[in-house]
């Protein structure tokens, strides 16, 4: 049981755009919202790496003769505790590490930023739990995303928003996720999760990051009481960020994603949670988007 | 440069390796004078030889590795008549040169005609001509808001304040290295604008929406039989456009884009010391370059409808780039339209005119002007005005859309008065002595033909762009 929920908690993914749309931090990903009782302490550490390296115009995949190069890799420490049977807590902290390099760069250099992200503190209510007598569990969350990451690297120069470790500035996070047992042992389940993120807040450059949702459908299968799989599809919209209210172009657009995930269970404790995401398709706006070209993220989760 | 007058017959190696260093300066060194001799290059011209009572313009070529230096006969055809107060002079065997002005110098030089075997002209003495000044030649303009020497802050001359990473990195916005023309450009209509240049033999049309893609042009012009680089770069966020020459202490160079914006304006980086370069500047900011000014040519910014009129047989920069642009969409959405900024920017409270309103301006040193292109009304409009110490002329149109300033004092002194000229594009001016002049600054009849007049410090840019680099600036209204 302890495998399926962890699994619930890894697999939507859904991303907190650290920066714009086409080069987000994903931070959901990483927040352990697994469905606790009262006093329950879950502690997660999430490694992730996102290869940014795409060059989309709408939906068709172009060329780039640049070589570029644009990876992230955020390490994520999440935390979840239950304040009651339907109240619970969760948190995450993370550090951030963006890499940059154009190949064909007549000089070759390549560009690193790193420092703490972004922290995100949600409350969570779970009104309907999966039990012997019902096959439906509904949780809903409130949360923020609280600026606490390093959002002026470059030093004299100050990188790019997408190259920033942290947002600058706070955000609403709304959530909600659906699942449906279709045994008694809830050992297939089908989820359904929302999210949205508000940013409404222009961090000290007047730049806003674009509003997001975040769509997910996975079928989740126990393979045994210690492994289990899942297979899921994640939409993302997201509207375009912006500076002094205006839009800045090439940001925002449609994503439909393919999520595989495969959970182990160490012991009755200890979780380990391998997932990824492989883009299906896309709809980008603006004329040309460098976007996500596959992603990955290795999780180990403690049960106190 | 201090020059004392040199012996030729029987000098010792060391002088003689003075003059060779000193005339290898004259031939490298750039030179548009407007006296009766000019030196571009390895070509002196004799606008005006007196031969008896007859007038040449005569072309002189100089025989490379030869010493002492000699020239060789290009061309030659005879005047109608005296132009010059002071004309060259072939007396016997001397042909004798009053004055050539050499960084902002100038000398007069002898030549000695020898028949024999071919027919050449040997130099025989040179020095500096006594009576200041003889020239009004400006020095390449000089755009450091007046100050030539500004304080170097952790190695860079600009405030770093508004300096920014763009986002794409260095040529992530990829410069185009091998660029290729067509005569007949399709998909290509009146109202889409365009950077033309007019240099040597070569008329060219960069369009903007190739340059939006790639921002810098790496390009060859053939200039009297010799290929030079020469770089167009253009920045799709304030809307400006400059032609450098590629040349750095002699060497050439290419340049790329840096990934680094200054008021949201490109920077490029040159190839050679990785000197980064404002363009709006126009000058090194940070690097072993900097400080340094690239020697500018004079480009104009106007719709393919207009250039095609003035130059139909103009060569169009194609979208055979070696990239998968889609050159058919603008990549900054309504950017060009909108009051938005892409990043923050000096000076950007002052909002007397739209953010976007294209403007020529002018900068010398404190004083800084802007005329919008929009403002110059139907058919060609002429203003004369004085902006800091230079007086100027400005030439423009709104029907035609385009604008450029230009010195009116020519290099010998004298101060021309123009009037417009219209509907005989590319002609735009006339002056009180009789000369036409081009869009371009050149005379194509008159007096003076083959001059040109003077660069300023001008170009074409959004309002917001211009007020941010030279805050202060007036509107001519």
């Amino acid at each position: 049981m302890l495998a399926a929920m962890l699994i619930l908690m890894a697999l939507p993914d859904l991303a907190l755009s650290a920066t714009c749309s086409c080069a987000g931090t994903p931070l959901m990903g990483a927040l352990n919202t697994t469905t606790t009782e009262q006093g329950d302490f879950f502690l997660s550490s999430t490694s992730e790496y996102h290869e940014i390296s795409d060059l989309v115009q709408g939906s068709k995949q172009i060329d780039d003769e640049t070589g570029r190069d644009r990876s992230s890799i955020s390490q994520a420490l999440a935390f979840s505790y239950g304040l009651s049977d339907r109240w619970a807590l969760s948190g995450l902290l993370t550090y951030i590490e963006h890499e940059r390099e154009v190949g064909s760069s007549f000089f070759g250099s390549k560009q690193r930023t790193s420092g703490l992200g972004d922290s995100v503190l949600m409350l969570r209510y779970t009104p309907l739990y999966i039990t012997p007598f019902s096959r439906h569990e509904l949780s809903l969350g409130l949360g923020a995303r609280i600026p606490t990451g390093k959002n002026d690297a470059g030093g004299l120069i100050t990188f790019s928003e997408d190259m920033q470790p942290g947002t600058g500035a706070a955000g609403a996070i709304f959530w909600a996720r659906h699942s449906l047992a279709f045994n008694q042992a809830a050992t297939r389940t089908l989820t359904s999760s929302i999210y949205y993120t508000r940013n409404d807040w222009e961090n000290e450059r007047d730049y806003a990051f674009g509003d997001q949702i975040v769509a997910a459908v996975d079928f989740i299968q126990n393979l045994t009481t210690r492994f289990s799989y899942s297979a899921g599809l994640r939409y993302q919209h997201t509207t375009a960020d912006q500076r002094l209210n205006f839009e800045v172009p090439n940001t925002g657009g449609q994503w439909l994603d393919f999520s595989p995930a495969i959970n182990y269970s160490l012991n009755d404790d200890l979780d380990v949670n391998l997932s990824g995401r492989i883009p299906l398709d896309r709809k980008l706006d603006g004329a040309i988007q460098f976007t996500t070209s596959y992603s990955y993220a290795l999780s180990l989760t403690y049960g106190f | 440069m201090q020059l004392s007058r040199p012996p030729f017959s029987g000098r010792s190696p060391l002088v003689l390796l003075v003059v060779f260093t000193t005339l290898l300066v004259l031939i490298r060194t750039p030179a548009v004078l407007a006296q009766a001799a000019t030196l571009d290059q390895n070509i002196l011209t004799l606008h005006e030889l007196k031969v008896d009572s007859q007038y040449f313009v005569v072309e002189l070529a100089i025989i490379p590795s030869s010493n002492p230096l000699a020239f060789s006969l290009v061309d030659f055809a005879e005047l109608s008549g005296p132009g010059f107060e002071n004309p060259n002079r072939l007396t016997g065997s001397l042909l004798e040169i009053p004055s050539i002005t050499v960084e902002e110098l100038s000398y007069w030089v002898n030549l000695r005609l020898q028949e024999i075997p071919d027919l050449r002209l040997i130099l025989e003495d040179f020095g500096l001509n006594d009576d200041e000044p003889t020239s009004c030649m400006r020095p390449e303009p000089d755009p450091s808001h007046g100050s030539n020497n500004p304080p170097i802050v952790n190695g860079f001359s600009v405030s770093t304040e508004f300096l920014f990473d763009g986002g794409p990195g260095q040529d992530g916005i990829p410069s185009i290295d091998a660029p290729v023309f067509e005569r007949s450009p399709r998909g290509l209509d009146d109202n889409q604008l365009v950077v033309g240049v007019k240099m040597g033999d070569s008329v060219r049309a960069y369009p903007h929406y190739v340059l939006d893609w790639h921002e810098v042009v790496n390009d060859l012009y053939t200039i009297n039989g010799e290929t030079v680089r020469h770089t167009l770069s253009y920045c799709p966020l304030t809307g400006s456009a400059m032609m450098w020459k590629g040349n750095l202490e002699g060497q050439s160079v290419a340049y790329g884009t840096s990934g680094l914006l200054l008021n949201s304006n490109l920077i490029l980086y040159d190839r050679t010391t990785g000197s980064l370069w404002s363009q709006m500047l126009e000058q090194s900011i940070n690097g072993p370059s900097i400080l340094s000014i690239p020697e500018r040519v004079q480009v104009i910014e106007t719709t393919w409808g207009t250039w095609s009129t003035m130059y139909p047989e103009s060569d169009v920069l194609t979208t055979f780039t070696e990239y998968d642009r889609p050159y058919e969409s603008y990549p900054y959405g309504d950017f060009r339209t909108s009051e938005a900024l892409r990043f923050p920017v000096e000076n950007s409270d002052d909002r007397r005119l739209p953010r976007k309103e294209r403007v020529v301006g002018i900068n010398v040193g404190d004083t800084s002007r802007v005329y919008p292109i929009n403002n110059f009304g139907s058919g060609v409009t002429v203003l004369e005005e004085t902006v800091g110490n230079r007086d100027v002329v400005i030439v423009g149109s709104g029907s035609s859309n385009f604008g450029a300033i230009f010195d009116r004092q020519m290099e010998d002194c004298s101060t021309l008065e123009f009037s417009a000229v219209v509907n005989q594009l590319p002609i735009v001016m006339s002056d009180n002595e009789g000369n036409q002049w081009d869009i371009f600054g050149n005379a194509v009849s008159g007096p003076r033909i083959g001059q040109s007049l003077q660069k300023t410090n001008s170009y074409i840019a959004y309002w917001y762009a211009w007020t941010a680099f030279f805050p202060g600036t007036t509107i001519w209204e």
